[in-house]
């Protein structure tokens, strides 16, 4: 029996359910086709529009507009122009780009390093407070969980005036340390990390416990260790929050040489029309270092943790 | 402690007493925490509020000290505060079900180890790093009246073409379904992390002792994910209540006043009507709102837990 | 384990370094490339002033920015050196949130000195008393530079805020392989609205469905952009009206009252008629894509002459054809684009108030009209210029010229305009015309009271 995962073992579907059944060979063709039809309809609808973004990234505008209706394969292949035109521009390759001011390699810059250093700090302090409040007993310990959920109970909007005054009193306007320090910890994280923390059996705490294991020891060799793709999963999420962080940056950076990725997409759209082909191939750019990162969780972390074979 | 040839050993003070001990040091854990959201967040929140006790804008400055006017004149004098909330409560109660449902049988076809999964994985979490200026552009283009694709397929289908974001009827499911698209990726990767934590020996000795499928999955599977989904479900709420980024860059609040959700309204009152001090108000409101919601979630799914 | 406190310790290190090779200060000012500064090879300015440094709020726009620093350079020049110790700090925001960008900078206490404020804005911007009341540092001889449309338009009460850095008109373009297609012979007068006017057979014929399932491939009649502006479409209420009265000036001269200027009959009449152009004819599309008219997807489109940068860039295949734009019973064009605004909070109002004037200056101006191709706001300038001199871009400036009208004048602009939109998102809809316009023009009245004060 192939070592697969036994998630689906409830529901019906899968390499379980076909045990289930009577004819194996011919359950084992329709599960197949059931998950093939399931594929399909799953990349459709997720995949549709970010494909035609992509395809149409390698074209001029008047090749998008001119394929755009009647809808068919045309409307996402470049079958007619294909250039990287648009990706050499929005780095800011080449003089022409240059002297237009692009600079899309710096802003990706700013946003993989705001987003790194965030990630790095957070999985440090947040994990102290997940930890707190996965596992330490504390009287009184949901009071303390309702005051850190009630920070993400008002909306961005209304607190970025006075949150601007504080950094600003802070002395972090227009520097990088405006894109990292106030996120060095978030509820949103803390919150996540708690439930996978405290999903660690118990057992294995007090078993380091007997072994003479302080509260940091747990924390570092039993508690991280065992909840790794919880960890790893929130911890792209946060880098993914930074990444597509939009109205901080705004009000917070005012030099270009500081402006992340998402202000600079948006900086595109001027008074006139803007170039579509150069927007969309902006877009992909600053789209791909996140799904990159997924990619490298998945194939590192989520295979490995199948392997192991005590944990699905 | 060692052992003195005192008489009378001498009262510990409160800070010696191991069990406070422990909890000092587990305190030191969360600090820095505290810190950052007492700065970062909670001055920012009362800075908000004092706002709201003003006639405030941004660009004319305090004009006048109103006390409670402001929450007085959203709760009597403004049909839009409640309109505001009652199409935020739809969209909620649209949306954070079926995110939560489709989000835990995504989780569950896509958490199995099988050839393409990945790709799969990938595919469901595009959505999700995807900036919402491309969201707003393509599916504009998408449920575009004339041309977009969703009206095509329905003629394919014979059905008659819809309007889908100019219809006063049709605007927020749409919306509802474009948020649903982008946001699923988060609660399915949260999932199939928890899913992934399942003993595999919790299955086999299930259907050793003879449990069929559907006894798997709510005996086991559920239960053991139930941190997980708690999480899912209680922060898929809190942010649903206070989406914006879709009406804003799909809508505007349109038409009319059907997709005008009560942060949008903030949004407006804040940058357009030159009132800040009344939108500030009004996210008080919607914080105190959510207080009660999110306790009362916690209450119901968390059942004794820490 | 260890692995992952590693690869955290990395992530720091490398985030530290990074900001050690940014520079933790607050980012070096774009700077103009000649800002080392020729006065070197000229007889030296009397004491070397300390260098200043502008910080200017405005939109991010690339052409905007190649013009910007050309500009400044020229500026460092004049009078022997004079200026050359300024520099400027482009804060640049992008389009559609440099309003907020505004609020926001002000209400944090930032300090700017220029601000670049979209037309109907200013009066907005006087009455929050953000920008330095400048009109006793101009000379009628300088006010005469430009039309005088633009300095209605930054003026409030009587006193002058900030000069034009361009200007705007519209005219309707075509698109000539259509209209040769559907066998029309256009001139450039205007056509006319109404369900007796010229315009309704032309842009029925030009209407195309060719599969007849009751969806245009091609609309006769678009006005460009997928946004109900104010800008484009309050124009055919108030053609229906005379100068001087209610509906053709569309709000009180104090610009607080709407009811009976904006729900006039005059204006409901003609705001029916767009309505039935949506639903009743079926010549305008309710949700034009972006450049639905150079895409193909309507045969004529009311719109700025910035659409012909878009098309030489984008759709350099497309044959055009111009006009004036439609009207009721009187022509008329909206005008009005960005004024220069020195801030309250500047310290350095002399230097701000010499870049602003040699800015708007013909000599300014024309750095401006190099890049960004846009109607130039200074009058003796724009009538050197050879494309404003040849077919289609002339409709523009005569346009202009001969029917261009501000926006309504009123300090509650940016309320307005998004009520507007909002409006007209339910006249497209369907509404009842009357009913809205009187519940709107009512809206319009209460937040614009605030005002009042």
């Amino acid at each position: 029996m192939e070592k697969t995962s036994n998630v689906t073992a409830g529901l019906g579907f899968g390499p379980h359910a076909r045990r289930d059944r009577a004819s194996s060979f011919v359950r084992r063709w329709g599960g197949n086709a059931l998950t093939v039809f399931l594929y399909a309809v799953i990349a459709f609808v997720f995949v549709t529009p970010m494909a035609w973004v992509f395809g149409n990234s390698f074209r001029s505008p008047a090749s998008i507009f001119a394929n755009l209706n009647p809808v068919s394969w045309k409307t996402f292949i470049p079958f007619d122009e294909f250039s990287l035109n648009n990706y050499l521009q929005a780095l800011g390759v080449g003089d022409v780009a240059r002297g237009l001011g692009f600079a899309l390699d710096r802003a990706l810059l700013i946003s993989l390093v705001s987003s790194v250093v965030v990630v790095g700090l957070s999985l440090v302090f947040n994990s102290g407070a997940a930890y707190f409040f996965g596992r330490l007993r504390f009287p009184r310990k949901n009071l303390v969980l309702m005051y850190v959920l009630v920070t993400m109970m008002i909306p961005q909007q209304v607190v970025i005036v006075p949150l601007f005054l504080v950094v600003n009193q802070l002395g972090m306007i227009n520097t990088f340390w405006a894109l990292v320090v106030p996120w060095y910890a978030s509820p949103f994280i803390t919150f996540a990390l708690a439930q996978f923390f405290a999903d660690v059996p118990p057992e294995l705490d007090e078993a380091a416990t007997m072994d003479g294991a302080n509260l940091f020891q747990i924390l570092t060799n039993v508690i991280i260790p065992n909840s790794l793709t919880g960890l790893l999963t929130i911890s792209l999420l946060e880098f993914q929050f930074i990444w597509n962080e939009f109205y901080w940056p705004l009000v917070a950076i005012s030099s270009k040489e500081l402006m992340p990725v998402q202000v600079a997409i948006a900086t595109q759209f001027t008074d006139r029309d803007p170039q579509w082909g150069r927007v969309f191939a902006a877009m992909v750019l600053a789209s791909l270092p996140v799904i990159i990162l997924f990619m490298v969780l998945q194939k590192y972390f989520y295979q490995s943790a199948a392997m192991s074979g005590i944990k699905g | 402690m060692a052992i003195t040839t005192v008489a009378r050993p001498k009262p510990l003070r409160w800070w010696q007493k191991h069990r406070n001990r422990v909890m000092l040091i587990g305190l030191l854990f969360v600090l820095p925490a505290l810190v950052n959201f007492m700065v970062f967040r909670y001055i920012p929140i009362i800075g908000s509020a004092w706002y709201s006790l003003w006639d405030y804008s941004l660009l004319g400055g305090f004009r006048e000290f109103v006390g409670i006017d402001n929450y007085v004149r959203a709760l009597t004098r403004d049909s839009s505060v409640l309109n505001g909330f009652l199409v935020t409560l739809s969209f909620v109660v649209l949306k954070v079900p079926l995110q939560v449902t489709l989000a835990l049988l995504l989780a569950a076809f896509a958490s199995q180890e099988r050839r393409g999964m990945g790709v799969i994985r990938a595919l469901i979490f595009i959505p999700v790093v995807t900036s919402f200026i491309v969201v707003a552009i393509v599916w504009g283009m998408l449920l575009n009246r004339d041309i977009g694709l969703a009206n095509s397929i329905l003629q394919t289908f014979g059905l008659p073409r819809q309007s889908f974001l100019t219809s006063q009827t049709n605007a927020l499911p749409s919306i509802v379904a474009i948020a649903l698209w982008k946001d699923v990726g988060y609660s399915v990767i949260i999932l199939v992390a928890g899913l992934k934590g399942i003993p595999v020996m919790f299955y086999e000795a299930a259907t050793i002792d003879g449990a069929n499928s559907w006894q798997r999955f709510t005996r086991i599977t559920i239960p053991l994910l139930r941190r997980a989904l708690t999480f899912v479900i209680v922060t898929t709420t809190l942010f649903s209540f206070q989406v914006f980024i879709p009406i804003y860059a799909l809508t505007s609040g349109g038409p009319g006043q059907a997709t005008n959700v009560i942060v949008h309204y903030v949004y407006q009152q804040a940058f357009v009507y030159s009132d800040m001090g009344y939108a500030s108000a009004l996210s008080i409101l919607l914080m105190a709102i959510l207080f009660v919601v999110s306790a009362v979630q916690l209450r119901l799914l968390r059942r004794g837990d820490w | 384990m260890t692995r992952l406190w590693t690869f955290a310790g990395i992530g720091a290190v490398i985030g530290t370094i990074m900001l050690a090779a940014c520079g933790s200060a607050p980012a070096a000012p774009t700077q103009a490339p000649a800002a080392p500064n020729p006065a070197a090879t000229k007889p030296p300015a009397p004491a070397a002033k300390t260098p200043v440094t502008l910080r200017f709020l405005k939109i991010a726009d690339e052409l905007e920015a190649k013009a910007f620093t050309e500009m400044l350079a020229a500026f460092q020049k004049i009078d022997g050196g004079k200026w050359s110790y300024v520099n400027i700090e482009f804060d640049a925001k992008p389009f559609a949130e440099l309003f907020p960008a505004i609020q926001k900078s002000v209400a944090t206490g930032q300090v700017t000195d220029l601000i670049q404020s979209d037309g109907p804005n200013v009066k907005n911007f006087a009455y929050n008393k953000l920008l330095r009341d400048v009109t006793d540092n101009y000379t009628p001889a300088e006010m005469a530079q430009w039309s005088p449309q633009s300095i209605v338009e930054g003026t409030y009460k009587g006193r002058f805020y900030g000069p034009p850095q361009n200007q705007s008109c519209q005219a309707l373009w075509y698109n000539q392989e259509m209209v040769d297609a559907a066998g029309l012979k256009l001139d450039t007068k205007g056509l006319t609205y109404g369900p007796n006017g010229t315009g309704l057979p032309i842009w029925q014929k030009l209407t195309v469905d060719k599969n007849g399932d009751g969806t245009p491939e091609v609309y006769g009649f678009q006005n460009s952009g997928p946004n109900w502006s104010d800008y484009l479409n309050r124009i055919i209420a108030r053609t229906n009206g005379k100068p001087g009265d209610p509906t053709y000036e569309g709000v009180s001269p104090d610009g607080l009252k709407f009811k009976g200027f904006f729900d006039t009959d005059k204006a409901n009449e003609a705001f029916q008629f767009d309505q039935d152009l949506f639903t009743k004819y079926k010549v305008r599309s309710t949700q034009p894509p972006a450049n639905a008219m150079l895409a193909g997807f309507s045969a004529m489109a009311v719109s700025q002459d910035l659409l012909l940068g878009t098309l030489k860039n984008q759709f350099p295949n497309f044959k055009i054809g111009a006009m004036e734009p439609p009207y009721w019973v009187t022509p008329m064009c909206h005008t009005g684009s960005w004024h220069y605004g020195i801030s309250s909070s500047t310290k350095s109002f002399d230097e701000a108030l010499a870049f602003v004037k040699y800015a708007s200056s013909d000599e300014g101006a024309a750095f401006i009209w190099k890049y960004k191709n846009q109607l130039p706001a200074n009058v003796k300038f724009t009538a050197t210029l050879q494309e404003y001199k040849s077919y289609p871009r002339n409709i523009t400036v005569d346009n202009f010229t001969k029917y261009g009208k501000p926006r309504i004048e009123t300090p509650a602009y940016t309320e307005y305009s998004a009520l507007f939109n909002e409006f007209y998102g339910a006249l497209v809809s369907g509404g009842n015309v009357t009913d809205l316009t009187k519940q709107y023009a009512q809206r319009m009245e209460d937040v614009a009271a605030k005002y009042a004060r």
